[in-house]
């Protein structure tokens, strides 16, 4: 970058070349080593203008304590390992800009409902777990039968399913939920939402094992629609809509659900490899 | 016991259209005790009130109705919510079973009053 | 593999269930629909019981309803009212959205993300059911107050 951009840009973004304040970041520790209980660590962190909390959290290991331990990975909201409680909500650390929290001590814990293993690193085990107990895959008796056809599929049936399809598993909402806080079998606002999206998939046919799986002592009626799950959703992926469409397919759809024939598959083969078209000039491959 | 056979969301269907009934009784329950039949409250509790609702065979079975509709809605809601504060094997078993007998002990109960009164007992 | 030691980290009920600092409008409604709902199924014990009294006779019911007729009694009684209209109105509205109704239509998720659920008639519905509420608590305020433990009317 020219020295005559950096100008133009720091003329007309302010706090991109110097900090715009400090802010005291206070951060869960807890190493199962050497504590016997967690405690809370104050770090002095300089805040630039879109400063995020992961960068911040990165600061202090580089420059403060190399100890802090924190999961992270894509840096930009699509791999959901970095959800964390930041000021008292569930957020992703890599989405948060700091200054956007407008406070000047900015509280960092993990995830709450989740086994605390270091510092912000959660234990995944039983979130996935449950994400597997309700089958969240197309399930079909001719799945394997022809490779090089698609199922069909209209753009109102795909609308139906479509936000949650956004889902990346990063288990703010199971933090936020009201009951996964005491009940520990509860499958989740994630497993449920991910139950809607396969069993309303018109491609599949598996609405009797999915029901099965929901609609049990702790599954699917625990849900008391506290909305908790959808307000924390970082990719709009709406949760508590999903599980309330569940229960009415459980309610009124049972039956019709549970013998609905998969959509067909196109009686086309699907061009496998399409020719690639190079630009004028590009070198023969 | 019965808590135990039937599905989670049968229970919880059931659990639905026995509040949207009481939803109905409970506002008859209400305007009985304030201004449908008497003028206000002191006077839907006197005793002659009282026990001609119970004797009256219309009060009475409206009555008893939203009892049982209650006593069903009220201890499934317990079952509920004792079910999400703890989820050990035991307890679970103990909650469905405890709350299906309590459940039944104030249906019996509240029964009882009715049925008394409309056997021509009472005082 | 999991970690030789982790912390449990469970919220509990009383954080969990009764969170309602930075929660969206649903969460309270969830938390007083729960604390309503028991506050009512226990009353219903006492009420059962309370109501058998009349199997003893006119004197012991009087006595029990003049015994139960003081300030801190009714005040009990405005409570269990108004957390009767309020679970039982508020239970419409989850029996809807438990029906699809009020919880609007799914959309593509485009940035910032608005929750459908959240943001759909639902929530006014809950707002109009608050309205509800609190009109008849004034109306069973006038009755046990006003009208009975004052003697105004």
């Amino acid at each position: 970058m020219s020295e005559t951009e950096r100008m133009a840009i720091s003329t007309t973004l302010e706090g991109v070349e110097k900090p715009v304040k400090t802010v005291m970041f206070r951060v869960f520790r807890f190493n199962p080593e050497k504590d016997e209980k967690p405690y809370y660590k104050d770090y002095e962190v300089p805040i630039y203008r879109f400063t995020t909390v992961l960068d911040a959290l990165l600061y202090i290991k580089y420059n403060l304590d190399p100890t802090l331990s924190v999961r992270y990975s894509c840096r930009m909201g699509v791999c959901g390992s970095c959800g964390m409680i930041i000021n008292g909500k569930e957020r992703l650390a890599c989405k948060t800009i700091v200054l956007s929290l407008n406070s000047n001590i900015v509280t960092v814990r993990p995830l709450n409902n989740l086994p605390v293993v270091r510092d912000l690193i959660t234990d995944f085990t039983p979130f996935f777990d449950k994400h597997k107990q309700v089958k969240p895959y197309i399930i079909r008796d001719d799945v394997e039968a022809h490779y090089d056809r698609e199922f069909i599929q209209s753009m109102d049936e795909l609308m139906e399913f479509m936000m949650i399809t956004n889902c990346i598993k990063c288990g703010l909402c199971y933090s936020a939920c009201p009951t996964t806080a005491t009940d520990e079998l509860f499958l989740g606002p994630q497993a449920l939402a991910q139950a809607y999206r396969y069993t309303i998939d018109t491609r599949d046919s598996g609405a009797k094992e999915r029901f099965e799986a929901v609609d049990t002592n702790h599954g699917v009626w625990r849900c008391h629609f506290a909305g908790a799950c959808s307000a924390v959703c970082p990719k709009g992926v709406d949760p508590a809509f999903a599980i309330q469409q569940l229960k009415k397919l459980l309610l009124y759809r049972r039956k019709k659900m549970e013998k609905r024939a998969p959509a067909h598959e196109s009686n086309k083969p699907r061009e496998l490899l399409k020719k690639v078209e190079y630009p004028e000039g590009w070198p023969e491959q | 016991m019965g808590v135990d056979v039937m599905r989670e969301s049968t229970l919880m269907w059931l659990q639905y259209i026995t509040g949207l009934a009481i939803l109905v009784l409970g506002a008859i329950h209400f305007a009985s005790l304030t201004f449908f039949q008497v003028s206000n409250y002191d006077q839907a509790l006197l005793y002659g009130t009282v026990v001609g609702r119970y004797t009256n065979i219309a009060w009475a079975s409206a009555l008893e109705l939203f009892l049982a509709l209650l006593s069903y809605h009220v201890f499934n809601g317990f079952r509920v919510i004792l079910l999400e504060l703890r989820q050990d094997g035991l307890w679970t078993k103990a909650v469905n079973v405890t709350m299906f007998l309590a459940g039944l002990v104030v249906l019996l109960y509240g029964t009882r009053t009715i049925a008394l009164f409309m056997m021509g007992g009472g005082a | 593999m999991p970690a030789s030691k982790t912390i449990r980290n469970m919220r509990g009920w009383l954080a969990g269930w009764f969170r309602v600092v930075q929660v969206n409008f649903e969460r309270w409604l969830y938390a007083l629909h729960r604390l309503a709902g028991v506050i009512v199924g226990l009353y219903l014990i006492a009420h059962i019981v309370e109501t058998s009294e009349t199997l003893v006779g006119p004197e012991a019911w009087d006595s029990t309803m003049a015994f139960l007729k003081n300030p801190a009694a009714h005040t009990g009684l405005l409570i269990i009212a108004a957390a009767a209209v309020y679970h039982g109105l508020n239970g419409v509205r989850l029996y809807l959205a438990a029906s699809g109704v009020g919880i609007g239509r799914p959309v593509r998720p485009e940035w910032p993300y608005t929750p459908v659920s959240l943001t759909s008639s639902q929530r006014n519905l809950a707002w109009i059911f608050i309205a509800v509420t609190v009109v008849l608590i004034i109306y069973a305020f006038y009755q046990l107050f006003m009208i009975s433990l004052w003697g105004w009317m």
